[in-house]
């Protein structure tokens, strides 16, 4: 703060430098307000299909307390909660992402925040807690079941209707 | 949640306003001799082929088709698109049925004179429910996929683009009746064609099938799988839902009665067979997203945030074209038809029997406005749940399959077995939906009522006689009542 | 899991099945017009 009020103090009686003044105040204000908010983490959250996904398919969402100022998030995903050899799935500034064609398993994950100007005083968050979500497919007995059922119906139909359109012109 | 819109609201709007000021006046020319009643609403009983197979393949091409095909291929995969292109297989078997129509109805109107005339009072009441809540559970979510899409695409707000197109369909079919209907399907019909081969193609070029199936392997690999579960049950559930929707709608037998001789049974073939390959060209787009490193917050927006990512704005205009294209053809079509089945199926033959064709005619702009309305007045609630009501119709209108379909061709089945068959299919339907899932519900209630159809024409097999379902026309303003029958075609309808 | 080659297969025959339908359309439209049957 001293630092910055030193050099603008010359030309403090001009408006160029009240306005200096009053710019260097907001700026000096700013980081540390970043700093302090940011050692909060994200909120990293599913949706309803998250948890225990049926088809291998979920939303993730996240959010942080002071989204306003602009954050990059990234998200990682890992097959152990440890996080031994984690994938980066996300980088940038949306705040969901559509994850899809999950095989049978569980998977992690988490996220952090920064603000989006490159800085080097502007670090990571930290981590927020994990997220695990297990992908359970339909058993394949049930799906297969399901698809002679349809099957039967629509090959019944199809019948109905090439027979009933033969009938109808033999006749005709 | 999402990122900026990909086309500047301006330009959105001078196309949109270009777009309604075309199709007004196109609506209006088109529609300008439309005097009676069947120029009005069937078209005069005499489209050609051309415009027959562009109508059929237009009105099938929803906001469904643009925009959840690519959804569907991000959840399910192969399956999920290829299944979803299954949804060509109504429109094909609809093509004898279309020519079986005309031949036993020379002068019907609409599906709901056949189900009274074919199964009596009870069942058409039936019939007429679930046809009414499909129609207006579709319409709804045609406006309000029509304000969401446009809002997602260039930021103007979901009320004025929901109005918008609710107002411009509504404007066009007013004054033109059917003829403004299908020759503006036409039109979009090459629209919607040529903007997926474009964008299918630039795709292609872009990312390549080699990157597509590697970034896929990798981080969704159950999308390449034939074998997912989830996917495989859904194939003939969306088969069934698709061809429950066809055989029921008005939408689809105001045309088999509006088509010339002879022409029914191939436009619809055709328009089946060009149909098919649109969903899977946009859920190929879909899956080219991980390739291409685009992020997908929302599964339904991932259509267009691939195109307008890859192609800037001449990717996003072509996307609005196609969406706006596709909302419009079925807009209109499901106006027209569902004010027809109302001024035909409630006001003339529930209220006002001998209403003229003066009175008819203008009861059916009455209707068109009412409806739309009505449709905007649900669609500015804004509610979610709205949006997926056509999903829940699934039940309900694959229940009608089999009813309808052995009604056409066999004369045993009777009118309480087909009545049943609707009640129990969509009961049967409706809790597969709760208790297992959306994907199941309209196989269930297909099967459920195939069952019952099949039992009740088995043990209470009826007699009817197919030159009943000929019937007089509405009165011409001028004339006392004549016969309208074209030519007796008995010797054509004897069967068993 | 699909191959490659059958994930291109699938792609090309659906996009030139789809570049064909409104060749087709205009086609019969012109005809129509022709012979007066548009409607």
């Amino acid at each position: 703060m001293i630092r910055f009020a030193g050099t603008v103090w010359p030309y403090l009686h001009t408006a160029t430098g009240i306005w200096l003044l009053l710019t260097s105040l907001t700026v000096a204000v700013r980081p540390s307000t970043a700093q302090d908010v940011l050692t909060a983490p994200p909120v990293l959250n599913g949706g309803i299909e998250t948890q225990r996904a049926t088809a291998g398919f979920y939303t993730l969402s996240w959010n942080h307390p002071a989204s306003d100022l602009g954050l990059r998030y990234e998200v990682q995903e890992a097959a152990r909660a440890g996080f031994v050899s984690p994938r980066t799935i996300y980088s940038g500034s949306d705040l969901a992402t559509f994850v899809s064609g999950k095989r049978d398993g569980t998977l992690y994950y988490r996220a952090r925040a920064r603000p989006a100007v490159s800085d080097p005083r502007y670090r990571w968050s930290p981590w927020s807690t994990v997220l695990a979500v297990t992908t359970a497919h339909h058993s394949r007995a049930r799906a297969f079941a399901f698809l002679a059922v349809g099957a039967f119906v629509f090959l019944a139909t199809v019948a109905l209707i090439v027979v009933g359109n033969r009938a109808n012109s033999e006749t005709g | 949640m999402v990122n900026d819109p990909v086309l500047d609201p301006v330009l959105a709007g001078i196309l949109l306003a270009s777009i309604s000021a075309l199709w007004i006046f196109v609506g209006w020319w088109w529609g300008r001799n439309a005097h009676t009643v069947e120029d009005y609403m069937l078209a005069g009983r005499n489209v050609g082929l051309a415009v027959g197979t562009g109508t059929a393949m237009a009105t099938w091409v929803t906001s469904n088709t643009t925009m959840v095909a690519p959804q569907l291929a991000l959840q399910m995969g192969i399956w999920g698109m290829v299944g979803y292109s299954l949804g060509s297989i109504g429109l094909i078997l609809f093509a004898p049925m279309a020519r079986r129509i005309r031949d036993l109805m020379p002068n019907g109107f609409t599906s709901g004179d056949f189900v009274r005339l074919r199964y009596g009072i009870v069942a058409w009441r039936v019939f007429l429910a679930i046809s009414l809540f499909y129609a207006l559970g579709w319409l709804v979510s045609l406006g309000m996929a029509g304000g969401i899409l446009i809002q997602a695409l260039s930021g103007i707000p979901y009320w004025i683009g929901m109005t918008v197109i609710l107002t411009i369909c509504v404007l066009y079919t007013l004054l033109g009746g059917l003829r403004a209907v299908m020759g503006t399907d036409f039109m979009q019909a090459v629209i919607i064609l040529i903007g997926v081969v474009v964008l299918g193609v630039l795709v292609v070029q872009n990312v390549g099938f080699n990157n597509v199936h590697a970034r896929l392997a990798e981080e969704r690999p159950a999308l390449l799988s034939l074998m997912m579960p989830a996917a495989i049950m859904f194939l003939f559930n969306n088969l069934l839902f698709g061809v429950g929707e066809i055989f029921h709608s008005n939408v689809w037998w105001s045309r088999a009665f509006a088509f010339r001789q002879g022409v029914g049974f191939k436009a619809f073939l055709l328009a089946g067979i060009f149909w098919a390959p649109i969903p899977i060209a946009a859920g190929f787009v879909a899956l080219a997203a991980p390739g291409l490193g685009i992020n997908v917050p929302r599964p339904d927006m991932v259509g267009p945030l691939v195109a307008a990512n890859l192609l800037g704005v001449t990717g996003a205009i072509l996307v609005f074209l196609v969406v706006f294209a596709a909302l419009a053809s079925s807009l209109d079509s499901l106006l027209a038809a569902t004010s027809d089945l109302i001024v035909e199926d409630v006001y003339r033959k529930h209220l006002r029997p001998g209403a003229s064709n003066q009175t008819l005619r203008r009861a059916s702009a009455a209707v068109i406005l009412l409806l739309g309305a009505l449709t905007w007045t649900l669609c500015a609630l804004n509610l979610t749940t709205l949006a997926s009501l056509l999903h829940f119709t699934g039940a309900f209108v694959a229940s009608t399959i089999w009813p309808i379909a052995a009604g056409l061709y066999w004369r045993r089945t009777n009118a309480w077995g087909a009545a049943a068959a609707m009640i129990m299919g969509s009961a049967a339907g409706l809790a597969a939906y709760f208790m297992i899932g959306f994907y199941v519900a309209a196989l269930v209630g297909a099967a459920v009522s195939m069952t019952i159809v099949l039992l009740t024409t088995w043990l209470r097999p009826a007699t009817f006689n197919w030159t009943s379902l000929q019937e007089e026309g509405p009165v011409p303003d001028s004339s006392v009542a004549e016969p309208h029958t074209t030519g007796q075609q008995s010797t054509k309808l004897a069967f068993d | 899991m699909i191959s490659v080659f059958q994930l291109t297969l699938l792609v090309c025959a659906t996009l030139i099945l789809t570049a064909i339908a409104p060749i087709t359309l205009l086609v019969l439209f012109f005809r129509d017009l022709r012979d007066g049957t548009v409607w």
